[in-house]
C-alpha cells in the first residue's frame, strides 16, 4: 500500500502519544497505589469499594457505640456492686440490732449509723455520669431520681430504658430506670407481708411466714385475730372466715398455700395482718428499720410488735438485696453481650478493611512489571521513530 | 509542415519542466493540510500524415490532475464527525467521572458522617456536644450537596459556552464556504479544475465536520451546497445562512440551537448529530442534566424522610421535632408561548419519594385532556386523577386553571434537590432525639404480648400527654384503656387515639398490662434518634429498592460505566477514522522518496529530450556544411 510521508510521521508520533498515555496511566496507579482512580477504571468495582466502605463506617459506629455501651454498663455495675456493699452492712447493723441483748441506747446508735447508710444508698441511686447525666432516672436523665419527699420517697425518673445499637439488628438497653433497681421491690417474703396490730396487747411476734403452693394463694390482705389466748382465726378483707385453729406457740398457721408462724404469749383480740406484697421502695424498707430502732421497747407488747416488725422489714431488705444481685447480674450479661458485639464489629471491621484493599489497592507487582514493560515500549516507539525518519531517498541523491 | 525534430525536443523540454515544477509544488506542500498530490498527464500532440504512415510530432501535457477520491475524501468527513462526537463526549464525560472519583466532590464521606453524628445522638441523647456534632456534619453534607450542584452549574455552564464558540466557529466556517464556492464557481468557468481551492474546500469542509456532522452536494456549477440537521441548509452557492445558540425553550439556561431565517429562528438543538456540537448538547441535556436529577433525589428522599422522623421526636425542650432540612421543591419551567405565562402555572409537589424518578417530564394541555411526557424515556405516562389534581411518578399535579389548548409545561422532579436542601434547625436543643412515648409491657405480665412503639398522627391533640394504661380483661378477647369501656383485642390491630397510634400483638394474658407514657422531660431517651439513624437503611427510594446510599452508589457506578463505554466508543471510532484517513493518504498524500525518483525521472527525461535538441541542432549543421561547403 501507498504510505504519504505525512502520514508515517504522525503514525509514528501517534505511537509514541499512546505509549505515554499508558504509561502515565501506569504511573498514576503507582502513585496513588490504588488501582481504581476513576469510577470508569472498574465501575462495578467502585460501586463495590463505596459499599464496603459504607460497611466498615457503619461497623466503625457500631463498635464506638458497643464501647461507650460497655463502659456506661462498668459503671453501673461498680455503683450497684456498691449499693448491695451498703446493704449487706445495713443487713449486718440490722441484724446487731435484732439481737435480744440490745438495750434502747445500743439500737438508737445503731439507727444513727443505719441513716447514714441510707444517705448513702440515695446519693448512690442518684449517681451521675462523666456526663452528668443521672444512671438511674430512665431517659429522664436531666432530672434527680430520688428524692426524700413527707412521708417517704418520690421516684421522678421514668420507666424508660435507652436502646443502643451495637450492630444493624440488635440493640442493647443502655442502663435501668432506678424504679425497678429501687423502688419497685415486692415487700414481705415477696408474696405476702406480715405486722402485728399496733394496739397488740401481748407479746406474740409474727414471722414473715413461707409460701409451701403459691397457685392455691389467692391475693388478699387477710387478718389473724387471737379470739382467746389459746384461739386464732383467719379472715379476708371481706371478713369471711378463711380458717381458725388452737394456738401453740410456734407451730403452723396454714391456709391458702401459705404458712406463718406466731410465737409469744399474744392477748386476746390481738391481730396480725397478712397481706399480699406490694412494691415498697429500699429506701422505705431502710427507713423502716431507722424508724423502727427509733421506737422505745419498754414492755411486752412493744418487743412483740418490735419483732413482727422487725421480721417483715428484714424480709423486705432481702427482697431488696435480691433485686439488686439481679440487677447486677442482668448488667454483668449486657455488658457481655455488648463486648461479643464489639468482637464481631472488630472481626467485622478487619474483614471490610482487607475486602477493600483487595478491591482497590494496586498489586505493586503486576503494575510495576506493566511500567516496565511500557518504558521498553515507548522507547522502542521512540526508537523506531527516529530511525524511519532517517530514511529518505534524498539522502542518497 | 513536415516533422521538427526540434519542435518534438521543444515539446518535450517544455513539458517535462512543467511535470519537474509540479513534482516540485508536491515537494512544497508535503506539510500543507488537505493538499492532494498533483501528476502532470502527458499526451502526444497530433501527429502527422504522410502516406508511409502517421509521424509522431511530440508530447503535450493534457492536464494537471489532482489524485484523489471523493468516495474516500467522504469517508474521512463522514467518520471525523463520528470521531469528534465521541472524543468530546469522551472529554465531557470524563469530567463528571473525575467529580466522582474525587473524595472532595464524594457524597459517601458527609453522609456517612452524618448518619453516624446521628447515632452518636442516638447512643448520648442529653449530650449537647453529641447534637452540636450532628449540626456541624449535617452543614458539611448540606454544603456538599451545594458544591456538587455548583460544579454541576459550572459544567452547565461551561457547556453552554462551548455550544456558543462551536456555533460561531461553524458561523466562520459556512463564510467560508461560501467565498470558496464563488471562487471555484469563477475559476471552473475557465474551463480548468481549480485543484488547489478544491482541496482547501474538502479540508474545510473537513474542519466543518468535526463541529457538527454535514451533508454535501456538489452542485453542476462546481459549488458545493452544505446542510446540517436533517436537511437544514448551512451554505447554498455561495450564500451562508447563520446559526444561533439562544434560549428558545422554557429553560433560561439552555440555549438551543436554530437557523436564522428571516422569518425567525428555525430550531434545530434535536437534529444537531455528529461532531463536537451533539457532543456538547448531549453532555448537558443527558449526562449531566441526569447525573443532576440523580444527586437531587438523593437530596429530596433523605430530606422528606428525615423530616417525617424527626417530626416524630420530641427536641430537649419538650417539643415536636420541627423541620430538619428545608425540602426542595420540584422545578417547572413554563413554555414562554403559554397563555398563562407569568400568570399561572401548574403545581408540582411531591406525593411518594419511592416512586420520584430521575427524568424530566413534559405536562401538556390539548384543551380537554391533559397529557405527561417523559422526556427521557419519551414514553407517556398515565395520570391518576386524585381530587382534582393528577398523581404520576410520585408528584402530585394541580392543573394550570387558566390553561388553552397547547399550553404545555417541562417539569424537572429532582433538579432542585441538590440546590435547595438547607439545614432549618441551628439550636441543637431542637433535635428531636426522644419519641414521643416510651410503651411498655409490665414484668408482671404473664402473656406473650407485645407493644409496638408510637407512630404520632397529630402532635395537637388535646390528650396527646396523656398517659395510657391498658389491661387486658378476662377473658383476654378485650381491653380497656385507662379504666374506659373495653374494646375487642385483634392481634396487630392498630389502635389509634390521642393522636398517637400504636399496635398491641401476640396473646396477652387476663390482668396483663401496658404502659403508653408520655416522654416528658425524657432528655435521656434517643429512640427517635436511633430511628433517624435507621433511615441510612431504609429503601425509600427508586420504587423501595435503594436507600439514599445504594443510590448514590447506583449514581458513581452509572457515571463510571457510560464514562468507559464512551471511551471504547472514542477508541473504535477513532480506529476507522485513522483507517480513513490512511485511506485516502494512500492515494492524495505525497510521499518525498516517490518524489525524489519522480525528480530524478523528469530529470532524465528533460536531459534526453534536451539531447533530441542537440541532435536536431547537430543534423541540421551536418546539413548546412554539406549545402554550404
Amino acid at each position: 500500500m501507498r504510505i504519504s510521508t505525512q502520514q508515517i510521521f504522525s503514525q509514528g508520533v501517534q505511537g509514541m502519544l499512546n505509549q505515554q498515555s499508558k504509561l502515565a496511566f501506569t504511573q498514576l496507579q503507582l502513585a496513588t497505589g490504588k488501582r481504581i482512580n476513576q469510577p470508569s477504571d472498574d465501575p462495578a468495582g467502585a460501586m463495590r469499594i463505596q459499599e464496603l466502605k459504607e460497611g466498615l463506617e457503619t461497623a466503625r459506629q457500631y463498635l464506638d457505640n458497643s464501647k461507650l455501651l460497655v463502659s456506661r454498663l462498668q459503671l453501673e455495675d461498680s455503683v450497684l456492686q456498691n449499693a448491695v456493699g451498703n446493704l449487706q452492712r445495713f443487713r449486718e447493723l440490722v441484724v446487731q440490732g435484732g439481737n435480744d441483748t440490745q438495750d434502747g441506747i445500743g439500737r438508737l446508735a445503731i439507727s444513727d449509723e443505719l441513716a447514714e447508710l441510707l444517705d448513702d444508698m440515695l446519693a448512690l441511686a442518684n449517681t451521675r455520669d462523666a456526663d452528668g447525666e443521672y444512671i438511674f432516672a430512665g431517659t429522664r436523665t436531666g432530672t434527680e431520681p430520688f428524692a426524700r419527699v413527707p412521708g417517704g420517697f418520690a421516684y421522678n425518673g421514668n420507666t424508660d430504658q435507652r436502646e443502643v445499637q451495637v450492630s444493624a439488628s440488635r440493640t442493647i438497653a443502655n442502663g435501668d430506670p432506678g424504679s425497678a433497681v429501687f423502688m419497685d421491690i415486692p415487700n414481705g417474703n415477696g408474696v405476702f407481708v406480715t405486722g402485728a396490730g399496733a394496739a397488740n396487747a401481748g407479746s406474740g411476734v409474727i414471722v414473715p411466714g413461707t409460701v409451701t403452693d403459691l397457685s392455691a394463694w389467692v391475693p388478699d390482705n387477710y387478718t389473724l385475730t387471737f379470739t382467746s389466748p389459746t384461739t386464732w382465726e383467719v379472715r379476708d378483707s371481706a371478713a369471711n372466715l378463711v380458717t381458725a385453729g388452737t394456738y401453740v406457740p410456734g407451730q403452723d398457721i396454714a391456709f391458702n398455700g401459705i404458712t406463718v408462724q406466731v410465737t409469744g404469749n399474744p392477748a386476746t383480740g390481738d391481730v396480725f395482718s397478712i397481706d399480699a406484697s406490694t412494691s415498697q421502695s429500699l429506701f422505705d424498707t431502710y427507713q423502716g428499720f431507722v424508724d423502727l430502732f427509733r421506737t422505745p421497747v419498754v414492755t411486752a407488747a412493744d418487743q412483740g410488735r418490735f419483732f413482727s416488725r422487725y421480721n417483715a422489714l428484714l424480709s423486705s431488705l432481702d427482697q431488696a438485696l435480691d433485686n439488686l444481685t439481679r440487677t447486677e447480674a442482668r448488667v454483668g450479661g449486657r455488658a457481655n453481650a455488648a463486648e461479643v458485639e464489639q468482637f464481631v464489629q472488630e472481626d467485622l471491621t478487619v474483614y471490610l478493611q482487607t475486602a477493600i484493599a483487595q478491591f482497590e489497592d494496586l498489586d505493586y507487582a503486576e503494575a510495576t512489571s506493566r511500567f516496565q514493560l511500557q518504558t521498553i515500549a515507548l522507547q522502542a516507539a521512540q526508537q523506531s521513530f527516529a530511525r524511519i525518519q532517517n530514511l529518505s531517498l534524498f539522502n542518497y541523491l | 509542415m513536415g516533422v521538427d525534430l526540434f519542435g518534438i525536443g521543444k515539446s518535450a523540454l517544455l513539458g517535462f519542466q512543467q511535470a519537474l515544477s509540479t513534482v516540485g509544488h508536491n515537494i512544497a506542500n508535503v506539510n500543507t493540510e488537505g493538499y492532494s498530490r498533483q501528476q502532470v498527464m502527458f499526451g502526444t500532440t497530433r501527429p502527422f500524415y504522410t502516406t508511409r504512415g502517421w509521424l509522431g510530432t511530440g508530447v503535450q501535457p493534457t492536464e494537471v490532475r489532482r489524485i484523489y477520491s471523493a468516495f474516500v475524501n467522504a469517508q474521512v468527513t463522514h467518520n471525523t464527525s463520528l470521531n469528534e462526537f465521541q472524543q468530546s463526549l469522551k472529554q465531557l464525560t470524563g469530567s463528571l467521572d473525575y467529580m466522582a472519583g474525587q473524595e472532595a466532590t464524594s457524597l459517601n464521606t458527609p453522609l456517612q458522617a452524618f448518619f453516624n453524628a446521628v447515632q452518636e445522638v442516638a447512643t448520648s441523647p442529653a449530650d449537647i456536644a453529641a447534637r452540636e456534632v450532628m449540626l456541624g456534619e449535617s452543614r458539611s453534607l448540606v454544603q456538599r450537596f451545594r458544591l456538587l450542584n455548583d460544579e454541576f452549574d459550572r459544567l452547565q455552564n461551561q457547556a453552554n459556552s462551548q455550544i456558543q464558540a462551536t456555533v460561531a466557529d461553524i458561523n466562520g466556517m459556512a463564510e467560508n464556504l461560501a467565498r470558496l464556492n464563488e471562487q471555484i464557481i469563477r475559476d471552473i468557468g475557465t474551463g480548468q479544475i481549480p485543484n488547489d481551492l478544491l482541496d482547501q474546500r474538502d479540508y474545510l469542509i473537513n474542519q466543518l465536520a468535526e463541529q457538527v456532522a454535514v451533508q454535501t452536494v456538489e452542485q453542476d456549477n462546481g459549488a458545493l451546497n452544505v446542510f446540517i440537521g436533517s436537511g437544514q441548509a448551512l451554505v447554498v452557492d455561495t450564500r451562508a445562512n447563520r446559526l444561533l445558540a439562544a434560549p428558545l425553550g422554557a429553560d433560561p439556561n439552555r440555549l438551543d440551537i436554530a437557523i436564522d431565517a428571516p422569518s425567525g429562528p428555525i430550531r434545530i438543538t434535536e437534529q444537531i448529530t455528529g461532531g463536537r456540537l451533539a457532543a456538547q448538547l448531549e453532555f448537558r441535556d443527558r449526562d449531566l442534566s441526569r447525573a443532576r436529577n440523580e444527586i437531587g433525589r438523593v437530596a429530596i428522599g433523605l430530606a422528606i424522610r428525615f423530616n417525617e422522623q424527626h417530626a416524630q421526636g420530641l427536641d430537649l425542650n419538650g417539643n415536636i421535632g420541627s423541620d430538619y432540612f428545608a425540602v426542595p421543591q420540584p422545578l417547572v419551567l413554563d413554555d414562554p408561548n403559554n397563555s398563562t405565562y407569568g400568570i399561572s402555572s401548574i403545581g408540582v409537589q411531591y406525593e411518594d419519594i419511592s416512586q420520584l424518578t430521575t427524568d424530566n417530564y413534559r405536562m401538556s394541555f390539548d384543551g380537554v385532556n391533559w397529557t405527561l411526557v417523559n422526556l427521557t424515556t419519551g414514553q407517556s405516562v398515565p395520570l391518576t386523577p386524585s381530587g382534582g389534581d393528577f398523581l404520576a411518578d410520585g408528584m402530585r399535579i394541580t392543573p394550570d386553571p387558566g390553561a388553552v389548548a397547547g399550553d404545555s409545561y417541562e417539569i424537572r422532579p429532582t433538579a432542585n434537590g441538590a440546590l435547595q436542601i438547607d439545614l432549618l434547625i441551628d439550636n441543637p436543643r431542637l433535635i428531636a432525639a426522644a419519641s414521643t412515648h416510651a410503651t411498655r409491657a409490665l414484668d408482671t405480665n404473664t402473656g406473650t404480648g407485645g407493644i409496638s412503639d408510637v407512630t404520632v398522627t397529630n402532635a395537637a391533640d388535646p390528650a396527646f400527654t396523656t398517659d395510657l394504661t391498658i389491661v387486658f380483661d378476662n377473658p383476654p378477647t378485650s381491653f380497656s384503656i385507662n379504666g374506659n369501656p373495653s374494646q375487642p383485642y385483634t392481634p396487630g390491630a392498630v389502635i389509634s387515639l390521642n393522636g398517637i397510634e400504636f399496635v398491641i400483638d401476640g396473646t396477652p394474658a387476663a390482668g396483663d398490662t401496658f404502659t403508653v407514657t408520655y416522654n416528658s422531660d425524657a432528655v435521656g431517651n434517643g429512640d427517635n434518634a436511633l430511628r433517624l439513624a435507621g433511615i441510612q437503611q431504609e429503601q425509600i427510594l427508586a420504587g423501595g429498592n435503594e436507600t439514599v446510599f445504594s443510590a448514590y452508589d447506583e449514581y458513581l457506578a452509572r457515571i463510571g460505566t457510560r464514562t468507559r463505554q464512551v471511551n471504547t466508543n472514542a477508541e473504535s471510532q477513532q480506529v476507522l477514522l485513522d483507517q480513513a484517513i490512511a485511506q485516502r493518504e494512500g492515494i492524495s498524500g505525497v510521499n518525498l522518496d516517490e518524489e525524489a525518483a519522480n525528480l530524478q525521472r523528469y530529470q532524465q527525461s528533460y536531459q534526453a529530450a534536451a539531447q533530441v535538441i542537440s541532435t536536431a541542432d547537430t543534423l541540421f549543421n551536418t546539413l548546412l556544411q554539406a549545402v554550404g561547403g
